[in-house]
């Protein structure tokens, strides 16, 4: 008999380990777990104050008294989560991109790429300047640019996210025959399309 | 994962919910982020935007976080922050992508960020924030998938059309 009381105080240590570990994670969205639960539901946004408190507090009573009684497959649980949260952090190394020779269009001088990227709104909501808003970030990019080099518009495919192919378009530096820094003006994506 | 509250889209005074970010692109180009970061499950991005569409010409309009906007309170986040000169209005010249806004009734009370969970979905494709074409996307039935061309007015009129689309409450 004493094991199984040394069973249930040890559940009920992890339970509370396990909450301080929940709270940590969650500390800066004190509302996530209801958020999580309402998301946009309408059906759950009608219900009361006392509703929503009832069966959150019903909801909590449960996982608690079954984590304190099978706490050993909760714990081999967050331990296999976390190795395999780490293999799976390990295997999905984001591409990174980069300007191949075959991406390259033409050659521009400074002068008319920026005569080409002058953006300019009737509403007058961006500065009438090379690539608007984004002009420091020109004005930055240009920094890296060394006389000896030339400018090319470039346009390359690549796998931007796990959903869909992205275009990207925008300025390179070509030094002798080495691509070197690039400078992206526009992000071309096609929305995801479901698998039927 | 949760439901991510989606941007705001106004056209001809409607409101509409719009399933797309064109500010992320804005800091992929290398615009200057002043660290928005996560408040809730419900708001990976940590903002949310109001866009309006003008004479086929896309603007950010407003700019708010979060916590803020499901609180009830004043936004520390404007688009003063970011375009500290440009308090009212930016034209989102950076935009090259495909705006999608939810049409038609709700499929259900689930769904991703990424996913149409409605009978249609309005796509807007456009080039340097200017509106190039439209097309509507069919979500359920036999035209599931099948996306069908149309005129950038019958678009505008289309999103200014109440058909019953609700925009969702923060």
């Amino acid at each position: 008999m004493n094991w199984f009381y040394l069973y249930l105080v040890a559940g009920c240590l992890f339970l509370l380990a396990f909450l301080v570990r929940q709270y940590c994670i969650r500390t800066k969205s004190a509302s996530s777990l209801l958020d999580d639960w309402k998301g946009n539901n309408p059906k759950v946004s009608r219900l009361t104050l006392i509703g929503r408190a009832a069966i959150l507090f019903i909801a909590a009573l449960t996982f608690g008294l079954l984590t304190v009684v099978v706490w050993p497959v909760v714990l081999a649980i967050e331990v296999w989560e976390l190795f395999s949260n780490r293999k799976r952090r390990m295997n999905l190394k984001k591409p990174v991109f980069e300007v191949k020779k075959s991406d390259l269009i033409q050659p521009h001088t400074r002068e008319e790429i920026e005569a080409i990227e002058l953006v300019v709104d009737p509403l007058q909501a961006v500065p009438s300047l090379p690539f608007g808003h984004l002009h420091a970030a020109w004005k930055k990019y240009l920094e890296e640019v060394q006389p000896e080099d030339a400018l090319w518009s470039f346009s390359a495919y690549w796998q931007g996210s796990l959903l869909c192919d992205e275009q990207a378009v925008g300025y390179v530096v070509v030094r002798g025959k080495r691509i070197g820094p690039y400078f992206l003006a526009g992000i071309r994506s096609e929305p995801w399309r479901p698998r039927t | 994962m949760t439901v991510q509250i989606p941007e705001t889209l106004i056209c001809e005074n409607t409101r509409r919910t719009l399933l797309s970010e064109p500010l992320a692109d804005y800091f992929t180009l290398g615009g200057r982020n002043p660290g928005l970061r996560w408040q809730s499950t419900a708001c990976w991005r940590g903002y949310v935007g109001t866009w309006e569409l003008c004479n086929k010409r896309l603007y950010l309009i407003a700019l708010a976080d979060y916590l803020s906007l499901s609180e009830g309170r004043s936004s520390n986040l404007s688009l003063a922050t970011l375009f500290p000169e440009y308090p009212h209005r930016v034209f989102a010249h950076w935009y090259w992508g495909t705006l999608r806004i939810p049409m038609g009734r709700r499929l259900g009370n689930i769904g991703l960020a990424f996913h149409d969970n409605c009978e249609r979905t309005l796509l807007l494709r456009f080039e340097r924030g200017v509106l190039l074409a439209a097309s509507e996307r069919h979500n359920d039935g036999k035209k599931m998938n099948a996306d069908t061309p149309m005129q950038i007015a019958e678009a505008v009129a289309l999103l200014d059309a109440s058909d019953g689309s609700v925009e969702v409450e923060i």
